[in-house]
């Protein structure tokens, strides 16, 4: 049995393992990064940590109408706390996630708590959304909707590594 | 964590702190070989290492450690005079040593068998003046001689001592008996055979003086340790210290013979050795009869001359009865206590019944479990911690800092209705300072961990050098941040050796100046404004700033011109230009110059900076500024777009508020960049919101259309200024720094960010790395001497010229894209025809111009009878023009002034080499002189009226010669000051044609022609470049780029053309 968290964005449904999450919060007072990509908001203070606030939706090929300060935003764990996670309950919970510096991703508006067993998770399924597919790491269906599990590494390493030019901001 | 790697750990970290003191110890020994306290010392660091390491098994360190003692206790018990052939020995077997605690797991497998040879030899012969006493070294290690000079060895010494270990018993024995001549400073032999000299029984009676001054300087510790002690019975230090000081006395009293002080301290050290133990509490009633001890003390040691009728037998039994009742209480004690217990038990008895040595046997493998026992309570004065931990803490500290921050802003409202939150919030704030100060202290190093490395480099530095150099050093104890003084450690030593190899002379040139044959070195650290200067100082011969600047011009560095200009301090500061480097005083040891650059990158990361000064022949010196520490800066927080950013105070030079009505007269344009004038100076001036593209940067910012004030910060990198506008001045904060998060890598501008007072995040501008950015590399220097350098050879075009002159005063240089060949000519082979000159030439007759026919020049009195003629290109007639004499070809920045007094075939003058030269216009001048040899273009103004071309060329003057060339062709011209503003006009207007130079800032050539073909807009659009690079190379990847011709400068008639080739 896994859990995990939904959220909205554009028009999809999203979930990410909710042992990535390290916290749920709104976006206040974010300070923009003159010259940073555009799909880096900019940094805010989290309790005295640089949080910095990414919008998947550049990534996703969503849009949305939801103003920025409604929008939720989703702390994830780092590294170091991913691994002080594992250490607590003596289990290896595997992830690629390794990031140094904490990180938030900004959605429309979060959804429930889903509880999934493995093998109601189905692979992607690249007639029934039209996202980039690397980004997708599975499938849950409820009811008559497919949630997409989102592969949150690969967002990160588009964020980390990413010298693309198309998605730097223009001029 | 393992008991066992605790220990370990703890006696590398003991010996990481006695290894500096042996290497200090034996370059003062070298000297002042006669300096027994140095000895002493040299001797205890050298024996606890040895103890510890045999404890740990680690053998190399202890043979080695052993051998070096050995050596050494010869020398204590003056049998052996340590030269420099011993010290050398004795360092290089330290740096051994040094090696092998690094690295303690691996130590065993490192060799010392050399060194410990080494050592041994010297042991086997020590010098020719004590070779009677080589044999009675030789026999040292028989125990019954030994220990035959005093019972008092049965003493509990080892405790003291905390290394006795099994296997090297014998050298056991050899300690205490070196300990002992230690502390009697005495030769033991000697002593106890009766046989003295004269000379010897002389030397017994400054022995007994010298121990009296010793005793007399350690009973006042003993009385302040004890006091301490009442106050805070637990304190080891105290009590330790106590301990060594009763003992002290004691080992010296008993050898001279001294016996109720003997006896007084071996009963007061007993009971210490209980309180070490942690057998008794040191507590009123042991204080006070101590004290009574050390009162009699005193009076024993001032009258220690013969029977003094001091009565010490009450005080004697009631410090015994202090110490039975002690040792009986603890026997049925802890495991350890128990085995101190045995051990004080069997000291007693061995005091009260002189025994001999053999039964220390007994006592020893008991007394094995001494060192750790005491070596563990003497750590606990330092723990080591974690720096990971401590970088949490500095966090955590900056973080509350915060919260203060927050809080007050808070309460300040209630602190008038709520009676005593004003005290607490300033109790608050208080503690919270210094609560974060002590947590920033806790990285703080003490600036001597560098310092004292430089005593053995120089001494070092005087051997290979043949120089004599003294080291003196001032404020050691300054403290600065730990990554701080690590990145320290290699500049500074760079300074050093290049002040012992080229600043200070050689004794003969010093004696020669009527200096003193040693030079001196000061390095010294003080505070000065919250920040910390390291200044390093020789008396040497200086720098001469002149031989500086002339290596600098040699090497290229800069030019003739600039080096006029120059004052002796610019000169002096070439030294840090990379690759600067006077090439003629390489050695082995520095080659002055050489790295002074990286030197200097290297203050100017961790934020300081460096300076040099000098008075030739007297003294140079370099100053660096360093700040305290890294982690908090004090800034400049200034506003923009509502986003805050942080300028670094040392960025920063001065702030300028600019009225709306001086705007036009200090601020001006210089080549498409807005320049301010501040006294005198012109500095660069942008927009801190539109060099972040923040806003859109337009040609006239309608934030500069002003009628509110600017604010304006002048801030340096290197020797950069630049005039930053911005919205607003919030004031200076001292910022802790953040990294930036790992998400901004690509963002250029920020070294990190920092939590504001208020919460807010402010971005920390990276002064350095924001002025390069934005390419606003202009130095001083080049703005001061006009003309040209590498830095501004990124944004443009250097021109390859042919300098000449005409026998006269007069300079000219001519493009060298214009010219064929050059070639001498006899004078005498003038012709003339019809009044005008000819030569011939390959077969040809060809027409010759003089000069001063053909412009408003000097003519020249007379021509050398062997005269250069220059045979321009594409000329329809053969033509040359006749000078004097060829200067110099030189490749410069074409940047021309008087363009005004441009007629007939001077284009303008500037400056080269100093000489102001005039710039010609050889088309002009081929014109007047000889019309029929110039192409006459059959300009089709039809055709070419229509035509719309854009320019684009980032230098003025080029600018200028080439609108006017193809305007006379007819065309319709619009211009544009580099590839961007290019593409931009491009996007505002139709073109038929685009010109365009290569090399230009903000965006060359290449990269504008790359986007205009990528748009199928200006798929057809000729684009054709107009350059002074014409390798091949070049022209090929310009082609490939998408230009469609590659033509040269100045070549008005080829570009014309070229033109109407396209205009078809």
């Amino acid at each position: 049995m896994r859990q995990f968290i939904s959220f909205y964005l554009g028009s999809e449904r999203y979930a990410i393992d909710i042992l990535l999450a390290k916290e749920i919060g709104r976006l206040h007072e974010v300070s923009p990064v003159p010259e940073a990509p555009e799909y880096l908001i900019g940094i805010m203070n989290l309790r005295g940590q640089i949080l910095t606030v990414m919008d998947p939706q550049f990534f996703l090929e969503q849009k949305t109408n939801v103003p920025l300060a409604q929008r939720a935003l989703i702390i994830l764990k780092t590294k170091a706390e991913l691994t002080r996670l594992n250490k607590l309950t003596r289990k290896t919970f595997n992830t690629e996630i390794a990031i140094k510096d904490p990180l938030a991703i900004l959605v429309d508006k979060m959804g429930e708590t889903l509880n999934v067993e493995e093998k109601e998770i189905l692979p992607p399924l690249p007639n029934v959304a039209n996202e980039k597919e690397e980004f997708i790491s599975g499938m849950i269906q409820q009811q008559n909707q497919f949630i997409i599990i989102l592969a949150i590494e690969q967002l990160i390493n588009c964020v980390c590594n990413l010298k693309n030019e198309s998605f730097k901001l223009k001029d | 964590m393992d008991d066992s790697d605790d220990l370990i750990n703890s006696f590398i970290e003991e010996a990481r702190e006695h290894l500096p003191v042996i290497e200090a110890s034996l370059l003062s020994l070298e000297n002042k070989p006669d300096e027994q306290t140095v000895l002493n010392e040299l001797f205890r660091s050298v024996h606890t290492i040895k103890g510890g390491a045999g404890f740990f098994g680690l053998h190399n360190i202890s043979t080695l450690s052993h051998s070096m003692e050995s050596l050494l206790s010869l020398a204590r018990s003056n049998k052996l005079q340590l030269t420099h052939q011993h010290i050398d020995v004795l360092l290089s077997s330290q740096d051994r040593l040094v090696q092998m605690i690094d690295d303690p797991q691996n130590s065993n497998n490192i060799n010392v068998e050399q060194e410990c040879q080494k050592l041994n030899q010297l042991i086997e012969r020590p010098n020719e003046h004590f070779n009677a006493f080589a044999q009675i070294a030789e026999s040292h290690r028989s125990e019954a001689e030994f220990f035959e000079p005093s019972n008092e060895f049965s003493e509990p010494e080892f405790i003291e001592e905390q290394d006795d270990f099994p296997e090297t018993t014998p050298i056991n024995q050899q300690e205490n008996f070196t300990d002992f001549k230690n502390q009697a400073n005495l030769n033991p032999f000697v002593f106890s055979e009766n046989e003295f000299s004269e000379e010897e029984k002389l030397a017994q009676h400054d022995l007994l003086s010298s121990f009296i001054e010793e005793a007399r300087e350690c009973v006042p510790r003993i009385e302040t340790a004890l006091l301490a002690l009442e106050a805070n019975p637990g304190n080891m230090q105290q009590l330790n210290e106590l301990f060594r000081n009763v003992h002290t006395i004691k080992g010296g009293a008993s050898f001279l013979g001294l016996e109720k002080i003997s006896r007084l301290t071996h009963i007061m050290e007993d009971i210490l050795a209980l309180a070490k133990a942690a057998q008794v509490v040191m507590e009123g009633k042991y204080i006070d009869t101590l004290l009574e001890g050390y009162d009699c003390l005193i009076q024993l040691i001032e009258q220690h001359q013969g029977d003094n009728g001091i009565d010490i037998e009450q005080l004697c039994h009631r410090l015994k009865q202090l110490k039975n009742l002690d040792a009986h209480e603890s026997e049925h004690n802890a495991a350890i206590e128990e085995t101190v217990a045995v051990a004080t038990q069997s000291t007693e008895n061995l005091t009260s019944i002189p025994s001999p040595p053999a039964t220390t046997s007994l006592a020893k493998p008991i007394i094995e479990e001494e060192p750790a026992i005491i070596s563990h309570s003497e750590t606990e004065e330092t723990i080591r911690v974690h720096v990971k931990r401590l970088n949490k803490l500095i966090d955590l500290a900056g973080e509350l800092v915060l919260v203060r921050n927050q809080v007050f802003r808070l309460c300040e409202p209630l602190i008038v209705q709520t009676p005593g939150l004003k005290v607490i919030l300033h109790n608050f704030n208080r503690i919270t300072t210094e609560m974060q100060e002590e947590i920033m202290g806790t990285r703080m190093q003490p600036i001597g961990v560098i310092f004292n490395k430089f005593p053995r480099l120089i001494r070092q530095l005087e051997k290979d050098l043949g120089k004599q150099i003294e080291l003196v050093t001032e404020g050691a104890d300054v403290e600065l941040d730990k990554t701080i003084i690590e990145s320290l450690s290699d500049p500074v030593t760079h300074i050093i050796r290049n002040m012992a190899d080229h600043g200070i002379e050689t004794p003969q040139e010093r004696i020669k100046q009527g200096k003193p044959p040693c030079g001196t070195i000061l390095q010294k650290a003080f505070h000065e404004s919250g920040q910390v200067v390291i200044q390093f100082s020789d008396d040497g011969k200086g720098i001469d700033p002149d031989f500086i600047a002339h290596k600098a011009l040699e090497s290229g560095i800069i030019t003739a011109d600039i080096m006029e200009k120059m004052s002796a301090k610019e000169k002096m500061n070439l030294i840090f230009t990379p690759g600067f480097s006077t090439a003629k005083t390489v050695s082995s040891v520095s080659g002055r110059g050489i790295g002074m650059d990286v030197v200097k990158t290297n203050i100017e990361q961790i934020g300081g900076s460096i300076d040099i000064n000098s008075q030739l022949g007297k003294w140079s010196s370099i100053t660096m500024t360093l700040p305290l520490t890294m982690a908090i800066i004090s800034a400049l927080i200034v506003s923009v777009q509502n986003c805050r950013f942080a300028f670094p105070q040392s960025n920063l030079e001065e702030m300028v508020l600019l009225e709306a009505d001086d705007y036009a007269k200090q601020v001006g344009k210089v080549r498409g960049q807005r320049m301010l004038s501040l006294r005198g100076s012109f500095l660069p001036l942008i927009s801190l919101a539109e060099s972040l593209n923040m806003i859109t940067a337009t040609e006239e910012n309608p934030q500069l259309s002003i009628e509110n004030p600017l604010y304006i910060l002048i801030i340096k990198a290197e020797n950069n200024r630049v005039a930053v506008i911005v919205d607003q001045i919030l004031g200076s904060e001292e910022i802790v720094v953040k990294p930036m998060p790992e998400y901004f890598r690509q963002v250029k501008n920020f070294s990190g960010t920092s939590i504001l007072g208020d919460g807010a995040i402010a971005m920390i501008i990276d002064v350095q790395g924001y002025i390069h950015k934005n390419q606003l590399t202009y130095t001083e220097l080049q703005k001061d001497n006009n003309s040209s350098s590498q830095q501004r050879k990124v944004e443009q075009e250097p021109q390859s010229l042919l300098i000449f002159d005409n026998n006269t005063e007069e300079h000219f240089a001519l493009a060298l894209s214009w010219i064929r060949r050059i070639d001498s000519l006899d004078v005498r082979r003038i012709q003339f025809i019809a009044g005008n000159e000819y030569i011939e030439y390959r077969g040809e007759q060809m027409r010759l111009l003089r000069l001063e026919n053909c412009l408003p020049v000097q003519k020249p009195n007379n021509y050398e009878a062997i005269a250069n003629i220059i045979i321009p290109k594409r000329t329809k007639i053969p033509v040359a023009l006749l000078i004097n004499r060829v200067v110099d070809t030189k490749s410069a920045v074409i940047k021309l002034e008087n363009t005004a007094m441009k007629n007939s075939g001077i284009l303008g003058s500037m400056l080269l080499d100093g000489k102001i030269t005039l710039m010609l216009d050889l088309h002009s001048i081929l014109e007047a002189g000889e019309p029929d040899s110039v192409e006459k273009l059959e300009i089709n103004a039809e055709k070419a009226k229509n035509k719309h071309i854009l320019l684009v060329e980032d230098t003025p003057f080029f600018m200028k010669v080439i609108k006017e060339c193809i305007e006379a062709g007819g065309y319709k011209v619009t211009t544009a000051n580099n590839g961007r503003e290019g593409l931009d006009t491009l996007h505002q207007q139709d073109f038929d044609l685009v010109l365009s130079d290569i090399e230009m800032p903000i965006m060359d050539g290449r990269e504008m022609v790359k986007n205009i073909r990528a748009n199928p807009r200006w798929d057809k659009l000729p684009v054709i470049a107009l350059t002074t690079l014409n390798d091949e190379q070049t022209i090929a990847d310009g082609k490939k780029a998408g230009f469609n011709e590659w033509l040269v400068k100045l070549d008005k008639e080829l570009v014309l053309k070229t033109l109407a080739r396209y205009s078809e």
